[in-house]
């Protein structure tokens, strides 16, 4: 026992509570630095705002949660107190000494359990109102929204065997398996020994120096392991990462708590468990009392005495039952009955020991066969000996769950089963007499055993209740589930190694940065939607010439000896026909007959190029490379994706352009429409195809990616007085509707079929099989009721997504509308349904009227793209 | 220390069945067998002149634009790695998985770890790195200081 019991004066190193100097020794926690100091009321109980003080001192509780340094919810009786720490208590007001809102425990009657559900319904304004207030009063933390958030990473870590917990048992078990030449990691939730004493203690520091003289060891402190996952995956929480370790197995070995006692006043300040008040004593020398009562009939009842004794307090050692803690502001006397015999007794602590729980929270985490389970974790109370052997046999015949946690004995009518959650025995008596009759259900209702300890102290008491009720071999008093994490960790250690953002960039990012683009996130993709002037940047398209790097399209090269055969099946369209340099547009299908995707193939000899669309990238390709291996044809598909920018030039002016960089012909002849050559335009290499998904006459120009700026910079440098400018989304988006192309994904639902989307001339139902057919074939059966129409408003169109209605009734929605400058009128595509057989003619949108048209709006015959 | 260098390989993309590839891959620099039927070569200045060839049943195919490869080297290169990646590392040799949330090849040299990814996540990767692992660069200035230096191969 440390002997800082009769010291008179203190000039050491202090840290500050709540405005006042606390003296600070070596080895001290928060809470002993704060107990000796007179501090006894540590916080205010969640509800009825009940005093509680010291209880476990072993971090499982909530009763010494306070604000250190700005940090809410830490547990001072496992934090290591430094000097010049800020430290402050969060509940009650105006404080934790003197709080008004103590009133509430003796409001119990307006506060029954469930009360949020039952008394806050209506009228339907309360509840708004009152939540801020209820927040308030139940604590005073807070987080500081204006602090900048410590950004915490993830560690991956790999090993043979993580052991959690750095007992007899935990260090006994990473001895033997590094013995077997297995590769270790030790994790504690606190340093090696600090929550041990007496002769565990000696065995601990033995055991560590052995740990820490073995090379294949890994150990790490005040890193508490918080979730194991299947994998096994085990999440800890250390000071600097939190580490996902993904070892062969685990072991764990969290050792036990003690068992809470549940009695009237059982949440007094005074009333301490037994190794928490030795702890305080021997390792801190801090008298828990000074005149303690030692209630319990357990082994380490001695033990505890003789500890305590040698702290200098007057111990009364009680074989018996509490009835009762009595004490307004603290513990002044303990009602006890023994051999039938009660009497009080006065006292300024009561000291439990009533036995132990597996601390198994992390253990019943674990999926089935994951985790072996030692010590103290899975047989509560074992010798230390026995503790050891177990530890050293660990993974040899290591069990492979915790066993079935004894049932704590019956509760007595009264006291605070759930410290976190303020529940009584009363509260699970209502809540069951209401119809909750099970452990898991009487969680949900009562939330006992949902607080910061996750029923660490309260899950046998919860059992013990409900077998009383249901009998103890009733399935409705099984523990439980345990859920990560076990310890309480801030919302920055849950965050960490979330918030990197994955952005795919095309190889013109820099580009489009340095001329000032506003930039869109468009699935992974970063891209611009338009920069400066989105309406000048369609003007440009429609009247001059304009570029746009459309290097997002997914990319493919399919080759093998059975490419034409492969493609001829992926596609709906017929693909063999198709000439070497000559273009078509294919609808992409699932195996259900609805459309994926779209794009284009090119035919050149030997080999294909197809593309997808932007977003559609990754899945189009597993779904490529799917069908080519369950067709079991000779394919190669290349992803060219990331190898291969594209630049759109687009407008009147496109072919003059190109032609100033170019010596290749661009002209109709040699280059029409929906073909493809290779060109060198501005001296790199390009694949030219000739398309017109904006309207006008274009050439999309498919270059190896390292090459982009070079190629984007000649087109803007050699077309200034032709008015080439880029243009970005925005532009593009109305130009394709004007046209009516459709963009997968926005126009397009999950069950698209090509019919409902007008687009049955992309399907030959006539080729023996495709992805797709028998599903197209079932569709077509049916008359669609839905279809996708191009819509027409003389006034700016409503904004996508807006309902569309006929006689009140909602028909349908627009996917894409917008105004169109060279129309001067409001166009949009949108899903009508039927009525009364037929698709209607006009649809309503709020105040706007709107006329189904045949598309496209704009260039119907397709002079422009083949200009 | 930490040092990440971004380096420019040529990589060549070869196509075709099992046993060419292999052979292919016994005499190449830096092979990375992607899947029976699929082998990066790095490192070839020969692939920037063999664009999607067919050759003895092969494809080939300059796929040089299409990655970014890092190289990762110094005593905390492990646990560089670590910190971006949930896989375990072999001692040499090669691995395929997520780093920084992106498929990579992963290169494991005597003295480097080479992270081969999609052009695509160049800055990404590269912001990755810096902002897990800036303690473990402690001569990289944010002011002052390029870190990441291309070298050309």
């Amino acid at each position: 026992v440390v002997d800082r019991f009769t010291r008179d004066a203190y000039s050491g190193p202090v840290l500050n509570f709540e405005g006042r100097d606390v003296g600070v020794e070596a080895g001290d926690t928060v809470a002993s630095a704060l107990y000796r100091s007179g501090v006894r009321t540590f916080t205010r109980s969640f509800k009825h705002h009940r005093r509680r003080g010291l209880y476990c001192l072993t971090g499982d509780c909530p009763n010494c949660m306070v604000e250190v340094d700005g940090q809410s919810w830490v547990r001072a009786c496992i934090t290591t107190a430094v000097p010049g720490q800020q430290v402050r208590r969060q509940g009650g007001w105006p404080s934790t000494d003197h709080d008004l809102f103590g009133i509430f425990d003796r409001l119990h009657f307006l506060m029954p359990v469930g009360f949020y559900y039952k008394a806050l319904l209506r009228p339907k304004w309360l509840w708004p109102r009152l939540e801020p207030f209820i927040r308030r009063v139940a604590s005073k933390a807070f987080i500081d929204e204006a602090a900048s958030p410590d950004r915490r990473e993830v560690r991956h870590l790999h090993s043979d065997v993580v052991v959690i917990g750095g007992g007899v048992a935990g260090l006994s078990a990473s001895l033997a398996a590094a013995e077997r030449g297995q590769s270790v990691l030790l994790c504690d939730e606190g340093h090696l020994g600090d929550s041990v004493s007496g002769p565990a203690l000696e065995r601990v520091h033995a055991l560590a120096t052995q740990v820490a003289a073995a090379d294949s060891i890994t150990l790490l402190e005040s890193a508490p392991a918080i979730g194991i996952y299947e994998g096994p995956l085990v999440v800890i929480n250390a000071e600097a990462h939190l580490l996902l370790a993904h070892p062969k197995s685990v072991v764990v070995a969290t050792g036990a708590v003690e068992r809470h006692g549940v009695f009237p006043g059982n949440d007094l300040p005074g009333v301490m468990l037994g190794r928490g008040a030795c702890r305080l004593a021997a390792i801190h020398g801090v008298r828990p009392g000074e005149r303690i009562v030692l209630v319990g009939s357990t082994g380490e009842v001695a033990s505890h005495a003789a500890v305590l004794r040698a702290s200098g307090a007057a111990v009364t050692i009680v074989d018996g039952d509490v009835k009762e803690a009595r004490g307004r502001t603290r513990l002044r006397s303990v009602v006890i009955e023994c051999d039938g015999v009660t009497s009080e007794i006065r006292c300024d602590a009561l000291v439990l020991s009533l036995g132990l729980n597996a601390r198994d929270s992390l253990a019943r985490q674990a999926p089935d066969g994951c985790v072996i389970v030692i010590g103290d974790a899975a047989t509560p109370g074992l010798s230390i000996a026995d503790t050891e052997r177990e530890g050293s046999m660990a993974g040899e015949r290591g069990r492979a769950s915790a066993q079935v946690a004894e049932v704590s004995p019956r509760l007595p009518d009264s006291g605070v089963v759930c410290l976190c959650e303020d529940v009584g025995v009363g509260d699970l008596k209502r809540a069951w007499d209401e119809g909750f009759r099970s452990t898991e259900i009487l969680k949900r209702y009562t939330t006992a055993t949902m607080g910061a300890c996750q029923g660490q102290l309260c899950q046998n008491h919860l059992r013990s209740f409900v077998a009383a009720h249901a009998g103890s071999t009733s399935s409705a008093a099984a523990s439980t589930t345990a859920r990560p994490p076990a310890r309480p960790l801030t919302l920055e250690q849950a965050a960490a190694g979330i918030g990197h953002e994955l952005h795919q960039e095309t190889s013109l990012h820099g580009r489009h940065v340095r001329m000032g683009a506003t930039m869109e996130s468009v699935g992974a993709w970063l891209r611009p939607r338009h920069y400066g002037s989105a309406l000048a940047e369609y003007w440009a398209v429609r009247r001059e010439a304009s570029i746009m790097d459309v290097g997002t399209l997914g990319k493919f090269l399919i080759a093998g000896a059975d490419a034409t055969a492969f493609l001829e099946r992926l596609y709906p369209s017929h693909i063999a026909d198709l000439q070497p340099g000559r273009v078509r547009y294919a609808l992409m299908l699932g195996e259900h007959g609805f459309v994926i995707d779209d794009g284009i193939v090119c035919a050149s000899e030997g080999k294909w190029y197809v593309t997808v669309t932007s977003a559609g990238a990754g899945s189009a390709e597993a779904h490529i490379k799917d069908w080519a291996d369950t067709l079991g044809l000779r394919v190669h598909v290349v992803d060219l994706t990331a190898a291969y920018g594209a630049i759109n030039v687009a407008g009147p002016r496109a072919r003059q352009l190109l032609q100033r960089l170019s010596s290749d012909a661009f002209d109709n002849a040699s280059f029409p429409y929906l073909s493809h050559r290779d060109v060198v335009v501005g001296g790199v290499s390009c694949r030219a195809i000739r398309l017109g998904f904006v309207g006008e006459l274009s050439y999309e120009l498919h270059h190896p990616s390292n090459q982009s700026e070079a190629l984007w910079d000649a087109l803007l440098s050699e077309g200034t007085d032709l008015g080439v400018r880029p243009h970005g989304l925005d532009a593009l988006r109305l130009l394709r509707l004007e046209k009516g192309h459709i963009i997968i994904g926005q126009d397009t639902d999950f069950d698209a079929t090509p019919r409902k989307l007008n687009m049955e001339w992309a399907v030959k139902l006539e080729k023996p099989w495709f992805v797709g057919k028998h599903g197209v074939e079932r569709a077509n059966k049916f008359a669609p009721k839905r279809r996708l129409a191009a819509i027409e408003f003389e006034r700016e169109a409503p904004p996508e997504g807006s309902p569309l209605r006929v006689q009140g009734q909602n028909v349908g929605y627009l996917s894409s509308s917008g105004w169109s400058p060279v129309l001067r009128a409001g166009v949009a595509l949108g899903w009508v349904d039927q009525m009364a057989g037929e698709f209607p003619t006009q649809v309503e949108s709020g105040r706007a009227v709107g006329s189904v048209v045949c598309q496209p709006f704009y260039d119907p015959l397709g002079e422009r793209l083949r200009a | 220390v930490l040092e990440l260098v971004a380096r420019s390989y040529a990589v060549q993309g070869c196509f075709g069945d099992k046993a060419p590839l292999d052979a292919l891959e016994e005499h190449a620099a830096i092979p990375v067998r992607v899947a029976s039927d699929e082998l990066l070569l790095l490192g070839q200045e020969s692939a920037r002149t063999v664009p999607s060839e067919n050759d003895s049943g092969l494809l080939r195919v300059d796929l040089s634009s299409a990655f970014a490869t890092f190289a990762v080297t110094g005593d905390a290169r492990f646990e560089a790695f670590s910190r971006l990646s949930a896989f375990r590392l072999p001692s040499e040799g090669v691995a395929l998985g997520l780093v920084a949330d992106v498929p990579a090849k992963v290169i494991v040299r005597t003295d480097e770890i080479l992270l081969v990814v999609s052009s695509l996540m160049f800055r990404h990767v590269r912001e990755r790195v810096l902002s897990s692992c800036l303690d473990l660069l402690p001569n990289y200035d944010e002011e002052s200081v390029e870190f990441l230096e291309v070298e050309a191969s």
